[in-house]
């Protein structure tokens, strides 16, 4: 690959490039890395590129597309060779930020369900939480060991184009995506160890270690050695990759539903040596599957007795039941003031603004600035009743203000999000081009510390121009660097 | 270890076996047909593959069996519970049930082999590909049983899976030897045919990879035993009944001292493995009988094996 090749890279307008500074100037922690693509001519890298695929195929981390009979399609999520790099002080800030946000989501959380006062406090107005289909009644009056709702949180960023971070939206309940994370970072290593040269990075294989460590510290039971199990819905889930990798990572079992049971309140597995008792499950199956007994009754994933075993706090079960009112798209909007109602302190990371209509201050504004927002309804859910207004009609637009005005406290509006770009490679036209990235951000809450996964998963929508970067639309992701 | 992981992993080791055993059937079948002195008939070599991997074809009125439609069935037939296919990717979903308590190299041969046998191409395989397919699993499974026997502790998980492989390697020599036994005796059934029976026992001793080795024994033994009884009885060749059956045993005990205690399964494999050992040609009438009891009891041996580590 020579020089003019790197040199047709386009710079979108209006975006930030995390790569290029301008046409032509890159940002000085890409420097190497574009030095070392350009040592590669085009045939090289496209073998480079098939062989990273090929590696991911022979390690099996693919996800199955199931159709009739055996004929299991297993596909590989795309994955971009080129590292996306954040230097440490941006770094710094971040992880000071997802450590502030989530602590605060967690007093937050247990205030719901216990004193309640925030809502007293009218804070946070109460029907946005019990509105919430994943808000769970028998969770009150309840505190977790260690008084931890939210231990495992996926925090997702963007770069607007002012060029800072913003918070897009929380994930509290089951987050995945880590083992990406660690899995890009191992295969980068292996392939393209030229690219590694003089970088030294955070490491982000210590993630299983600080997850069990995570996992041991929130035991209900005091113990040298609590057992620890992670819990799978089976092979068939399109996670289950992640859920064996993390468990074998970790050298705990990895137990489906059918392999514990419940006997006077404590849950235990069927092993060959016969029952052993289990002390903390990660569960990586939705509240409502977690106990036949309490919630769907034909649940097959679950475990009959196991809710009434972690009432009694003989078992924990992470995250915590009942995490889901919290990450709501609404809620997140007040995400900054509930920092600062239990915190004290202005939130470090700012969310994407969000005008709340029931404020008149922010109702005038989104009155005055329609053609500038999109529109949301407070209790959405899967995207009905979003208005993209400079994209509809005008009477769609006008509609929607009468709507507004009618009833405030039902929308929310947000400023169109400018995502930034990154070099990443096209494999049809064997180019380099730039493409929006977000970020997601993995943080362990422990009783007595917070970890934050140096980086996280970059993902990259893949199709010119899209803004949206899930994998189910094609999105890839990239080896995320924090330089040291 | 979970007992649905043990039992998956045992379940992988005999889904290997049968892969590469059947696999091995195929192939050597097959391909004989265009060395067999005459008499033998295409459809008399199809039938007894068909026999053997007991997969499901349906005859059609005045017409010969379809060679192709019979080999794709055989092995790459994604429809089917019978085909290599199945088996190879039923051992892989058993390894992806239990990674955590394989080797990651023993994980990745699995899946490697998998990815082989999922990616061959039908039509390929149909008409040339059959015995570089052949060979190929054959290849996969040495890898394999090399990371099986190198790659874990020689402790419950390993025993397992060894557990496994060998109790579907006894049960499969068996059936194997059942159905030549039956193959010798329709092609005699108008006369003995000393050159057409003696190239059964040769396409045998090949399906075992055993027939250079058995060509060395009896040039050294002026009072060797005949193939199928040194199929049987001979105790150090490793594809024979009683060396199996010998290691299923060893492996039962050896087992019972690591989780406490299985007497029941300890006498029963035992009494199978002696009743072979301590039993002689002299004894046997029907060679046929006496197959079909013992496989009826080897069987026996996976319900006891089921009942005492994974239910």
């Amino acid at each position: 690959m020579n020089e003019t090749v790197l040199n047709d890279y386009q710079l979108k307008d209006g975006f930030i490039d995390e790569v290029y500074k301008s046409p032509g100037i890159v940002h000085d922690n890409y420097k190497d890395i574009l030095n070392a693509l350009g040592s590669l001519g085009i045939t090289d890298f496209d073998k480079l590129n098939e062989s990273t695929k090929l590696a991911f195929l022979n390690l099996g981390i693919t996800y199955a597309v199931y159709g009739e009979g055996n004929q299991g399609k297993e596909k590989i999520f795309p994955f971009d060779m080129i590292p996306r790099v954040i230097d440490y002080e941006e770094w710094e800030r971040i992880e000071k930020g997802i450590i502030q946000r989530n602590t605060a989501l967690n007093a937050f959380i247990s205030d719901v369900y216990n004193e309640k006062k925030i809502i007293k406090d009218k804070v946070v107005p109460s029907e946005l939480v019990y509105s919430s289909e994943h808000y769970l009644k028998e969770m009150e009056g309840f505190k977790p060991p260690g008084g931890i709702h939210n231990h495992i949180s996926g925090t997702d960023l963007i770069r607007h184009k002012d060029g800072n971070m913003y918070i897009l939206e929380d994930n509290l309940r089951n987050p995945s995506g880590v083992s990406y994370v660690i899995m890009n970072r191992k295969i980068m290593h292996r392939s393209f160890t030229s690219i590694f040269k003089s970088k030294e990075l955070l490491p982000v294989s210590v993630y299983s270690e600080e997850l069990l460590k995570m996992m041991t510290s929130v035991s209900s039971r005091r113990s040298d050695a609590p057992v620890c199990v992670l819990l799978t819905p089976g092979q068939f889930n399109s996670a289950y990759y992640e859920h064996s990798f993390l468990a074998q990572e970790m050298g705990i079992d990895l137990v489906e539903g059918r392999d514990l049971f419940v006997v006077d309140d404590i849950v235990y597995m069927k092993t060959t040596g016969g029952p052993i008792r289990i002390d903390v499950i990660y569960r990586r199956i939705d509240d409502l599957f977690l106990d036949p007994d309490m919630y769907y009754k034909d649940s097959v994933l679950g475990v009959s007795g196991l809710m009434n075993s972690y009432f009694k706090g003989n078992v924990t079960i992470i995250n915590a039941p009942g995490n889901g009112f919290c990450d709501d798209k609404a809620v997140c909007a007040y995400v900054p003031d509930i920092i600062k109602y239990y915190l004290g302190e202005e939130a470090i990371l700012p969310n994407v603004p969000t005008y709340i209509c029931s404020r008149e201050d922010d109702l005038n504004y989104v009155l005055d600035h329609m053609y500038d927002l999109v529109i949301k309804p407070v209790d959405m859910s899967g995207g009905y009743g979003v208005v993209i207004c400079d994209s509809v009609s005008k009477e769609l637009v006008e509609q929607t203000r009468e709507q507004i005005m009618k009833n405030p406290r039902k929308y929310i509006a947000q400023p169109k999000m400018y995502l930034s770009t990154h070099m990443t490679y096209i494999e049809d036209n064997h180019t380099f081009e730039p493409r929006h990235i977000d970020l997601r951000t993995y943080a362990l809450m422990g009783k007595d510390k917070t970890y934050v996964l140096p980086g996280g998963l970059t993902r990259v929508a893949l199709k010119k121009d899209s803004l949206i970067v899930n994998s189910s639309q094609g999105g890839g992701s990239k080896d995320t660097w924090v330089l040291k | 270890m979970l007992s649905r992981v043990a039992s998956n992993i045992y379940w992988m080791g005999r889904y290997l076996e049968r892969s590469e055993q059947l696999a091995r059937y195929t192939k050597v079948q097959y391909f004989s047909m265009y060395e067999a002195p005459s008499l033998q008939n295409k459809d008399f070599v199809l039938q007894s593959i068909i026999n053997m991997t007991g997969i499901e074809y349906t005859e059609r009125p005045n017409e010969s069996l379809n060679e192709q439609e019979i080999i794709r069935k055989v092995g790459l037939d994604k429809e089917s519970d019978s085909s290599i296919f199945f088996f190879v990717y039923s051992a892989r979903e058993n390894a992806r049930s239990a990674r955590n308590v394989l080797s990651d190299e023993l994980w990745e041969a699995i899946n490697t082999y998998y990815r082989y046998v999922n990616e061959f191409s039908d039509e390929y395989y149909v008409t040339r590909g059959l015995y570089e397919f052949s060979l190929e699993v054959n290849r996969h499974n040495y890898i394999i049983k090399s990371c099986i026997n190198h790659t874990l502790l020689h402790e419950f998980g390993w025993m397992m899976i060894s557990l496994g492989y060998y109790l579907e390697r006894t049960i499969q020599i068996i059936r194997m030897l059942s159905n030549k036994l039956f193959d010798i005796a329709l092609l005699s059934e108008n006369g003995k045919n000393v050159a057409l029976e003696e190239y059964q026992w040769t396409t045998t001793l090949k399906i075992l990879e055993a027939f250079d080795i058995y060509r060395r024994y009896i040039k050294n033994h002026p009072n060797a035993m005949s193939q199928e009884n040194f199929i049987i009885w001979h105790k150090s060749f490793p594809r024979s009944i009683v060396y199996n059956l010998g290691k299923v045993h060893e492996l039962v005990t050896r087992i019972a001292n690591w989780e406490g205690g299985h007497d029941k399964l300890i006498f029963q494999t035992g009494k199978v493995y002696n009743k072979v050992k301590f039993f002689t040609p002299e004894e046997m009438e029907d060679p046929q009988d006496f197959l079909s009891e013992l496989l009826a009891e080897v069987y026996d041996l996976h319900s006891s094996i089921s009942a005492a580590f994974f239910d």
